[in-house]
């Protein structure tokens, strides 16, 4: 499985379309496989992230907010999305790699008095 | 043994930003500048071995710094980022005496391969155990 998780400092951008970097790793069964990747993107632009993704055969994307036509766009692509997920990246790809994340998730290493501001589908 | 020290020249700030602080956390020494003055004062102070240079919207002003760059250092090693459409400028700029070529967005790990093969080292002093 291929999971690519946006990133922001060292937690999950809070924003797909405003993410300008990304990690991209490859696991089964809580397994990475190889190194993970990091990409920097650009521009911030959610058209150009979206033509990484399928370039790049992603099977998970896990992010923060993203907007609803990108995200039926990725369901009808046949990718996995965990949308509207907060806290650490490296926590976040683990759990998706053992197949315990979920949309919406607060993970614990969510820092407090994160509102939740910019997160979720619009 | 010095740190190798990398010019990275976007018009976007967050872009070189980004990247200048992963390179720092591989151990190399590097600035960012924004456009052609920013970058040969940027040249004149840290004196770079390598320029990484991003070739998008306006690839001859790319080209362009990239030989004012290597006028004032005939040494300086070159390489450009290839925005969407700048093959033909790509290419330019390897007649010109670029060192490599690779794709934006930008997969770090390729940049510090191809820092490492450019810089003819096996690794950046201090990367070796900063980050796998």
């Amino acid at each position: 499985m291929k999971i690519l998780v946006t990133v922001q400092d060292h937690n999950i951008a809070p924003r797909f379309d405003q993410t300008t970097e990304v990690l991209i790793a490859t696991g089964e069964a809580g397994l990475l496989q190889g190194q993970v990747r990091t990409i920097i993107l650009p521009h911030r632009s959610a058209e150009e992230l979206s033509d990484l993704i399928v370039k790049e055969g992603i099977d998970c994307l896990v992010c923060g907010g993203i907007e609803d036509s990108f995200y039926r766009f990725f369901k009808w692509k046949k990718i996995r999305v965990y949308d509207s997920v907060i806290g650490a990246h490296a926590e976040a790809l683990q759990l998706a790699l053992t197949g315990r994340l979920r949309p919406g998730m607060v993970l614990p290493s969510a820092r407090a008095g994160v509102d939740g501001g910019g997160y979720g589908r619009r | 043994m010095t740190r190798v020290r990398v010019l990275v020249v976007d018009a976007e700030a967050e872009f070189t930003g980004l990247v200048v602080e992963r390179l720092h956390s591989w151990g190399y020494e590097a600035a960012a500048a924004s456009d052609v003055d920013e970058a040969l004062a940027v040249q004149a102070s840290l004196q770079p071995e390598v320029a990484v240079i991003s070739v998008q919207e306006r690839p001859a002003r790319a080209l362009e710094l990239m030989g004012l760059l290597q006028a004032a250092d005939p040494a300086l090693k070159v390489i450009l980022l290839l925005g969407r459409g700048a093959a033909g400028a790509g290419v330019r700029g390897m007649e010109m005496g670029a060192s490599d070529c690779l794709p934006l967005p930008l997969d770090l790990g390729v940049l510090i391969d191809s820092l490492r093969k450019v810089c003819g080292r096996s690794q950046s002093i201090a990367s070796e155990e900063a980050e796998p």
